[in-house]
Parts: C-alpha cells; structure tokens; sequence
C-alpha cells in the first residue's frame, strides 16, 4: 500500500519549486475562522495516529504515537531525525493521509515537508506539525463513523547540492539515474 | 490500475526553520510528556503548545505573529483530558451521539 503511494518519487519536484502550486496564490487559512466555525453540535473527537518511514540513512520517528483532536482545533505535534552518518545529508519528506477522504480535510500550517532540510552530521532534530481537521469532515457522509486518522510521512534523500561550506564532505549516497516519469503537465495529471 | 488519487496539500505556512541548536527541546518534552500524562488530549496541553511557539518566536524561528494566527483562542485553559473517562475515542463519541440525542 504505501509503495503505491510514494511510487512516484519526482512528485516532490512538484511541490520543491517556488510557492504558488499551479500558479495560483492562495490566500493565507484565516485559522480564526476556522477555530470558530461551529459545524452542527457534534461533539466527535478524532484520534490522529503518527507513522514514519525513511528511505535513507536517517533515523525518524514520530514522538507520539496518537493524539485526540476534535475537529477545529489546531494541534501541534512532533516528529525526530537523526542522521546516522558522519557526512551533511539533505532529505525532503512527502506525507500521506488515511483514509484517502480525510485528507481533503487534513490541513497543514506548517511542517516540515516538501522542502529539503539539511542535517549535519550525526544531528538529531525536532521536526514540528502544525495542523487542524477542518469541521466539515463532521458533514462528510463517508466520514461519519470515522474515529482515527493516520498521518505518515517518510523522507528521501534529496537530489541537491550540498551547499559550499559542505563540498569537502562527499556525498552520502551516489546519486543514480532515477527513472522519470511525466506525472504532470499543462494543469493535467498524464497518469 | 486504481485511479483513485490521494490528495497532498502544500502545507499553509511552508516550512517550519530547523532549530538547530534545540533552544526549544525543553518546552517540546514537557508537551510531550503532558500528552502522555492526559491521555494524548491535546487540549489539556494548550498552555505547552502556546509556550512552544513563543518560545520559537523568541529565538528568531518562527516568525513573530499574534497566537491567535497559530490557532489559539483567548482565555484558553488547560483543560482535564476530555477523554478521561472513556475507554478510548469511540466509546466518547457514542456517549456523546446519545447525550445529544436526548436533548
């Protein structure tokens, strides 16, 4: 299941490039509306469930195994890296949201993915989630008898330029030819 | 050849900065730890997350906006685990499906 997801890994580059997606600008979440928006008077809570994975010589772990959101709330949460080796290693870290319908409401603030971090060596690192459940899932028939959600997410190694300071230090893992695919062209997935 | 498509969304804000030098290491294990100590309801440890972020707005890592912006309302309290007494989230949420049934 998860190899179907993070199959394609030039995904990333989608996301790496500059800020608007598309093109588009997005205005910023006004989270106060949000946190305000009183949906029906249901009273569900959600448990989020925390999983990693990492493709490259980094330990990560989410720091805790669930917590109990009701939908609205923005909620912080903890995740740590650490690089084994004794050389910098830049990594970008993708995520994946279960059920496949909780993720249309599984918003982001903040994180730490889509762009590349950088962990010298043998750094050990928090990496924060900020995020909320939007109160529409509360409407989603599909949803109704939703209790948990799991986030997963799992870090590759980057494709980048250790930066000047870095160069003495060789690279981590040579990089290979990775077969490309076209996933996304002209506003249209080709796949 | 399944074509459903998860959805993936740019998170809001970007990245978070690295905090390199753990300046704010301390205030996360004391969220933490509080998580653990009220049944992982994050509620209870408002107070924790609040301080994180000021804590980062302090040491230059994030920048510096009203918590308001991050989410948090005025006059928030650390609540008792709302989920105290229930075996776990889905036994809540029947009492509470019922609770408002009856009303």
């Amino acid at each position: 299941m998860f190899g179907l997801s993070f199959a394609f890994v030039p995904l990333y580059q989608l996301f790496c490039q500059s800020t608007g997606y598309g093109g588009t600008t997005k205005d910023k979440i006004d989270l106060k509306k949000i946190v305000d928006k009183k949906v029906n008077d249901k009273d569900r809570m959600i448990e989020i469930h925390f999983t990693s994975q990492a493709n490259m010589p980094w330990t990560f772990k989410p720091e805790q195994k669930s917590i109990i959101v009701k939908p609205g709330e923005t909620v912080l949460a903890f995740y740590r890296a650490k690089n084994l080796l004794n050389k910098p290693l830049i990594g970008i870290a993708l995520y994946h949201v279960l059920p496949d319908e909780a993720g249309l409401y599984f918003n982001k603030i903040q994180c730490f993915c889509f762009e590349e971090q950088m962990l010298n060596a043998h750094e050990e690192i928090d990496l924060p989630v900020l995020f909320f459940i939007d109160p529409d899932i509360l409407n989603d028939s599909r949803l109704t008898n939703l209790e948990k959600i799991t986030l997963s997410y799992i870090f590759f190694e980057s494709d980048s330029e250790i930066p000047e300071e870095y160069h003495h230090l060789s690279r981590a893992i040579t990089p290979k030819k990775k077969m490309r695919f076209k996933l996304y062209e002209n506003n249209r997935y080709l796949i | 050849m399944d074509k459903k498509r998860s959805i993936v969304k740019k998170p809001d804000r970007g990245s978070f900065l690295l905090d390199h030098n753990s300046e704010c290491t301390s205030i996360k294990n004391k969220y933490l730890k509080c998580l653990k100590k009220h049944n992982n309801d994050h509620l209870s440890c408002r107070n924790y997350s609040k301080e994180y972020f000021i804590c980062r707005m302090d040491k230059n890592l994030l920048e510096r906006q009203d918590l308001n912006e991050l989410g948090f309302k005025e006059n928030e309290l650390d609540q008792d685990s709302r989920i105290k007494n229930f075996k776990d989230v889905y036994s809540y949420n029947i009492k509470m499906e019922n609770k408002n049934k009856l009303k």
